[in-house]
């Protein structure tokens, strides 16, 4: 998961303006390494941390692949990140010579909480705290762009139009404006890039992963003190299911955990590459489990553990020790989506796509065909019509084409009979009528031929 | 009545020289010439909960 | 029933070891849902000081100002007011505001470096409005003569960082910053009975390899008399090394290890903030609380109907 884990970039990370960035707020480098790994400099930038590890079923929410966490050690700083994203805003000229203007606010009046983090230049100051809504920028365009080109006297006169950029921003979360740059783009005008910051915490339904292809979503958080400790008072930060090992045959990981264990308990960092031992450009899993005898642990490091709810001891030894742990970028804050009614298509006039235009979740072909193997058809009438584009129209009975309906009149009236008697009402999907008005541009004649319902 | 505007200053991103812009300027250092400034930290306090 | 069986028992403490910032101890003749009801209220649930609120005027440091928020958050404070401080949402004083003196103190930092050299912003530089409640000054062991302070953040010729903070008090259930432990934990104590008819079955050579295939040592060899001894019963960690191992010997039942059930060895370690003696008190106090909050509610004079004998036993009757 190399590529999608959160870590540092580069030196310069602080310096740059990146559209997206993400950054750990505490990253360490690996205990257990290889010699390749050392000689590439893939440890210098930490992306992880190493998390101490406890294998074991624990509370049913590590089901499929989840992970239980440690909360103090989520409220210590383990897994925190940084986002950072761009907002870039130009001022652009039109071609009458007019321009966008940024003005600052009086702040009273109507939407004056909104906009608390103006500075006197109409732009948001770095360093305040930005919620959803807020403006970061007012800015101002010309009513009229086009047309006959404006003397520069005339200027000051002219109409503006407010084209303020609010910040659409998670609820209730603490964003702070990081930095705000201002610098003259090709075409000469003022464009202005803001770098919004937010530190996230860990919370259900964020990804983390080992090295070794074990990923996971965060599937609860525990207390510290409900977690299993053993005698010498250690309490894991991550309990992972033990089911993720047997298909998976990840055998590096608990070579890795061993070695993690050996390293910490004697003060060496320790190889774990699975070649290259004659050589001495890694450990045997001798070696380290000989390390983890002499400083006092089983050698197959296991642990016996109590739990911490009962504070009987646990059945069976605990098979536990540090793993390199990285997040990975997928987040639920910005995945979570749910919509109950909202903006549709101006074509189809069905509901939009994607969690940006505050989109709807399709159900597809392969959706539809599930229903219909169950018989479940009132089902897809009110997936695929009644909750998407249902649309009333008129059907004259005598010639099959749409028709209209006059409010006058109260009734409805054929388009090409021009009669009233033999309309029918019904309802089709939109993207149906649309279909029916598109076959008639191209010459073809789709007639509806009606039944009793 | 609204205190009049103060001069907002920006910072030179290389020279760190703080430069006052007036509307319709072209943004650049009036020391070094760098073409990218700055805003400067907001003057109000901010509040933050050390969790 | 004429009153019943009592399930009352009266634990005996007996301490070992006690220092500044640990103390361990034994505890008999209770049960192990005691002694995790102990461990537990320790870690969450005695309050202490830490900070709350930070306000920052100016930070040019390369870290940011949440980042500084969370670290200044997590610096113990001597809390040795805390248990009868009040929390800052039942204050009347201030109107839950939780910024008065009576629920909270207050705490400066201002540091800009001058040099060419790193300066080095630590706990030391907090200056507190309190002189009772300040950051914990914890001492190297290697360098007794030599304090230095948590390292809060480094700052460059230039750079500047000015704040203050607000503290208040609060339990470890809410955020681990008011946790007052480090580690606290407990072990059964275990009882070693060695065979001595099958230990003498054994040659010198085979003792001697018996004895080292236990990670800790747990047993000796007596230099006099030439038997097994056991030297460090506490070290012994469970693992059944020795069991197995004189199972593989072809003499099993060399020796027997049970756990005794209600037993236990305490270790707590305290973070500073509290001393670890007072840490166990305060847990007992806390502990009877709530237990209290319990016994002399309305509702469990209520429940008596349905839980009869137990709702008077629990007042005491």
């Amino acid at each position: 998961m190399g590529k999608q884990a959160m870590g540092n970039i580069a030196y310069n990370q602080l310096r740059r303006m990146d559209t997206l960035l993400y950054l750990l707020v505490y990253p360490q480098r690996p205990l257990l390494t290889t010699k390749t790994i050392e000689l590439v400099g893939y440890d210098k930038l930490g992306a992880g941390q190493n998390a101490t590890v406890a294998v074991m079923s624990y509370s049913g929410y590590d089901i499929a692949d989840a992970i239980v966490m440690n909360k103090s050690s989520l409220d210590r700083g383990f897994g925190r990140c940084i986002v950072m994203k761009r907002y870039s805003v130009v001022l652009q000229k039109y071609e009458n010579d007019t321009q966008d203007r940024i003005l600052r606010l009086d702040r009273k009046g109507y939407g004056a909480k909104h906009m608390r983090i103006l500075d006197d230049d109409g732009m948001a100051s770095p360093w305040e705290i930005i919620s959803p809504q807020d403006i970061y920028i007012n800015k101002q365009s010309p009513a009229f762009t086009r047309g006959t080109r404006v003397p520069p006297s005339e200027l000051p006169n002219i109409r503006y139009k407010s084209s303020k950029q609010t910040f659409k921003g998670p609820e209730g979360e603490y964003c702070v404006v990081d930095r705000v740059a201002l610098y003259n783009d090709r075409h000469n005008n003022i464009s202005i890039k803001f770098l919004i910051r937010h530190t996230r915490r860990p919370e259900v339904g964020d990804k983390f992963s080992s090295r070794h292809g074990q990923k996971g979503v965060c599937g609860t958080i525990i207390q510290q003190e409900d977690f299993p400790f053993s005698e010498r008072g250690i309490c894991p930060d991550l309990i992972m299911n033990p089911h993720g090992f047997p298909s998976r045959m990840t055998v590096g990981k608990m070579i890795e955990l061993l070695g993690g264990k050996a390293g910490v308990s004697c003060g060496r960092f320790h190889y774990g590459s699975a070649f290259g031992e004659p050589s001495g450009h890694a450990d045997t899993v001798e070696a380290m489990s000989e390390i983890l005898v002499n400083k006092g642990f089983s050698y197959i490091g296991k642990d016996f553990l109590y739990s911490g709810i009962t504070g009987c001891p646990l059945q069976a030894y605990i098979f536990m020790g540090p793993i390199y742990y990285q997040k990975l970028k997928h987040m639920v804050l910005d995945k979570m989506h749910a919509r109950a009614d909202g903006p549709r298509v101006l074509l189809t006039r069905q509901p939009t796509e994607g969690r940006a235009r505050n989109g709807g979740l399709r159900v597809g072909e392969m959706e539809r065909d599930c229903l219909i193997a169950y018989g479940a058809s009132m089902l897809i009438f009110e997936r695929l019509m009644i909750s998407s584009d249902p649309f009333e129209v008129q059907v004259c009975r005598i010639c099959g084409l749409l028709g209209y309906y006059n409010h006058h009149l109260k009734t409805g009236i054929c388009s090409s009979c021009k009669k009233r008697d033999g309309m029918s009402t019904m309802k089709l999907p939109y993207a149906c009528k649309l279909l029916i008005q598109e076959l008639q541009s191209m010459n073809i004649v789709p007639r509806l031929k009606l039944a009793e319902a | 009545m609204d205190p009049p505007p103060e001069q907002v200053n920006y910072i030179c991103g290389d020279c760190g020289m703080e430069n006052t812009l007036k509307p319709g300027d072209v943004i650049q250092c009036r020391e070094c010439g760098y073409r990218i400034l700055y805003k400067k930290r907001t003057r109000r306090i901010v509040q933050y909960e050390a969790r | 029933m004429d009153g019943g069986m009592s399930y009352q028992r009266f634990p005996k403490v007996k301490i070992r070891e006690m220092k500044d910032d640990m103390v361990k101890f034994e505890l008999r003749e209770t049960d192990a849902s005691v002694a995790n009801a102990l461990r537990r209220v320790m870690i969450a649930e005695v309050p202490t000081v830490a900070i709350d609120l930070v306000e920052i005027e100016v930070n040019s440091s390369v870290l940011n100002d949440e980042f500084i928020a969370h670290r200044l958050g997590l610096i113990p404070l001597t809390s040795d007011r805390a248990m009868s401080m009040r929390f800052s949402r039942d204050c009347d004083a201030c109107d839950g505001d939780g910024q008065c003196e009576f629920c909270s103190v207050e705490f400066h930092l201002r540091a800009k470096c001058l040099t060419d050299q790193t300066l080095d912003v630590t706990s030391k530089d907090l200056y507190s409005s309190d002189h009772t409640v300040v950051p914990v000054e914890f001492s190297d062991p290697n360098d007794p003569g030599e304090q230095r302070g948590i390292i809060i953040v480094k700052l460059r010729r230039g750079q500047e960082l000015r704040l203050r903070a607000i503290a208040r008090k609060g339990i470890g259930k809410d955020h681990a910053k008011w946790s007052p432990a480090a580690t606290v934990t407990f072990m059964y104590e275990p009882m070693i009975r060695i065979n001595e008819d099958l230990m003498d079955t054994l040659s010198l050579e085979e003792k001697r390899t018996w004895i080292e295939s236990s990670p800790t040592k747990v047993f000796d060899l007596d230099p006099v008399t030439q038997q097994v001894v056991v030297v460090e019963p506490e070290l012994y960690t469970y693992d059944d090394e020795v069991i197995k191992k004189a199972d593989a010997m072809g003499k099993s039942g060399l020796v027997e290890i049970e756990a005794k059930e209600d037993s236990f060895i305490f270790t707590v370690e305290s973070t500073g903030a509290i001393k670890a003696s007072q840490l166990v008190l305060n847990a007992i106090e806390i502990l009877k609380q709530k237990l209290d909050a319990v016994r002399l509610s309305d509702d469990t004079v209520e429940a008596d109907d349905q839980f009869g004998e137990l709702g008077a036993h629990l007042r005491g009757g």
